[in-house]
């Protein structure tokens, strides 16, 4: 994971960040990404942002502390402590997305560019989309050698299967007031749909595509 | 999501501690706290007061709720109350925590962890029967389970592919055609 970190950070140090908030409500945001990202069925679009302002301020603080002479201090051990749970649970949250992408490229990259002809925030980062595009090169060249060669010409095709997510179920938290209301399928006919309404602190057993937008908007959490 | 991880984000909460020992403010990423003065109460994240603990430098002042009465009284409402009563947020996760590192700091801690002991079942009891409910109907794709706790979500996560299963069936039985 540290190789990837310090990759990750090349990248940013050319990007100007466009709105300034404070570190405690980017690790407050950084917390909500991950438990989301956790508890989707499916890859959420992208917060890489939070994550690079995140390690902006990890080598920051290294610095910091390596400028310190006197290492056994407790407020450095502190800061050590609070970097550890920092790389963790964003090294965890790049860790969990890889893991998505890798479960199935194409259909993600299919999905990234669909979400940007739609003009919808962007499902990969640029270092993902990088990733994303060589993993599945390499594992159409892998299918090549193995299977796809020794095929008649007419099944030449990487399969790429499709999750349905429609009958993906989540548990959820309502986070702010006046979200509105949801349809859900109902189950005793397939025509009709089910009107819930969505009150603050209420936590949901429900259809993941009910409530996705609302889960990206940021008005609920994935538990 | 699993019990590490939400005891992980539990840690992030603030909870009181008394230091035995002074120090300027500390400037985290997750924000600042102090300063420290020996025996003047004060606000910190959990994951550093249990830092702290191990390092003798503090005495944990444990939440209200953790006491004995108080949890009888949440015993009590969970026995009334039909469905989930509601917890102090993240209950189970820093009840946990906190017996397991700063039991010293907990009065009659024996009685404190069989009492969260008895809460936990009871819930735990109860929402086995409501899942038990749910997965035997197939009318509804919809419940609300309010003061759920994440440790419970965690524990019962196993329903949602039980749930999926169920909507494949729904969706089977609606797309084929009666004869």
């Amino acid at each position: 994971m540290e190789e990837s970190t310090s990759s990750f950070h090349e990248n940013l140090e050319d990007e100007e960040e466009e709105e300034f908030v404070t570190p405690d409500v980017v690790m407050k945001r950084m917390c909500e990404s991950w438990q989301n990202e956790l508890a989707s069925p499916c890859l959420l679009p992208s917060k890489m942002e939070l994550v690079e302002i995140l390690l902006d301020q990890i080598q920051g603080m290294e610095e910091n502390i390596g400028r310190q002479s006197d290492k056994v201090q407790l407020r450095i051990s502190v800061h050590r402590m609070e970097l550890q749970r920092v790389s963790y649970m964003t090294s965890d949250y790049i860790r969990c997305r890889l893991q998505k992408i890798e479960s199935n490229p194409r259909y993600y990259l299919n999905e990234h560019n669909r979400r940007i002809e739609e003009g919808q925030t962007e499902l990969l980062s640029e270092l993902e989309l990088k990733f994303a595009t060589e993993y599945a090169e390499a594992e159409a060249q892998l299918f090549g050698k193995t299977v796809l060669g020794f095929m008649p010409h007419a099944l030449q095709k990487m399969p790429v299967p499709v999750d349905d997510l429609n009958v993906e179920m989540v548990y959820a938290r309502v986070l702010e007031d006046d979200v509105g209301n949801v349809s859900i399928p109902d189950w005793t006919d397939p025509n009709s749909e089910v009107i819930i309404e969505l009150e603050k602190d209420t936590v949901h057993l429900i259809p993941f595509t009910s409530i996705r937008h609302l889960v990206e908007e940021g008005k609920m959490i994935l538990l | 999501m699993n019990a590490e991880k939400c005891e992980f984000l539990a840690a992030n909460q603030q909870i009181e501690i008394i230091p035995r020992i002074s120090e300027k403010v500390v400037h985290l990423i997750s924000g600042d706290v102090g300063p420290f003065e020996a025996g003047i109460p004060t606000k910190i994240p959990v994951w550093m007061a249990l830092m702290l603990k191990r390092k003798h430098h503090c005495h944990i002042v444990p939440p209200g709720w953790l006491a004995i009465e108080e949890l009888k009284k949440i015993l009590i409402s969970e026995s009334d109350n039909l469905g989930l009563s509601h917890l102090p947020d993240m209950f189970f996760e820093l009840s946990h925590m906190l017996v397991k590192e700063a039991s010293d700091n907990i009065f009659e801690v024996d009685q404190v962890k069989s009492l969260i002991q008895d809460i936990y079942d009871k819930r735990e009891a109860k929402l086995r029967t409501s899942a038990i409910t749910f997965l035997s109907q197939n009318e509804t794709c919809h419940a609300q389970l309010d003061g759920v706790q994440p440790i419970e979500v965690a524990s019962s996560r196993a329903t949602l592919e039980a749930c999926k299963q169920m909507a494949i069936l729904i969706r089977n039985k609606h797309q084929s055609t009666p004869i």
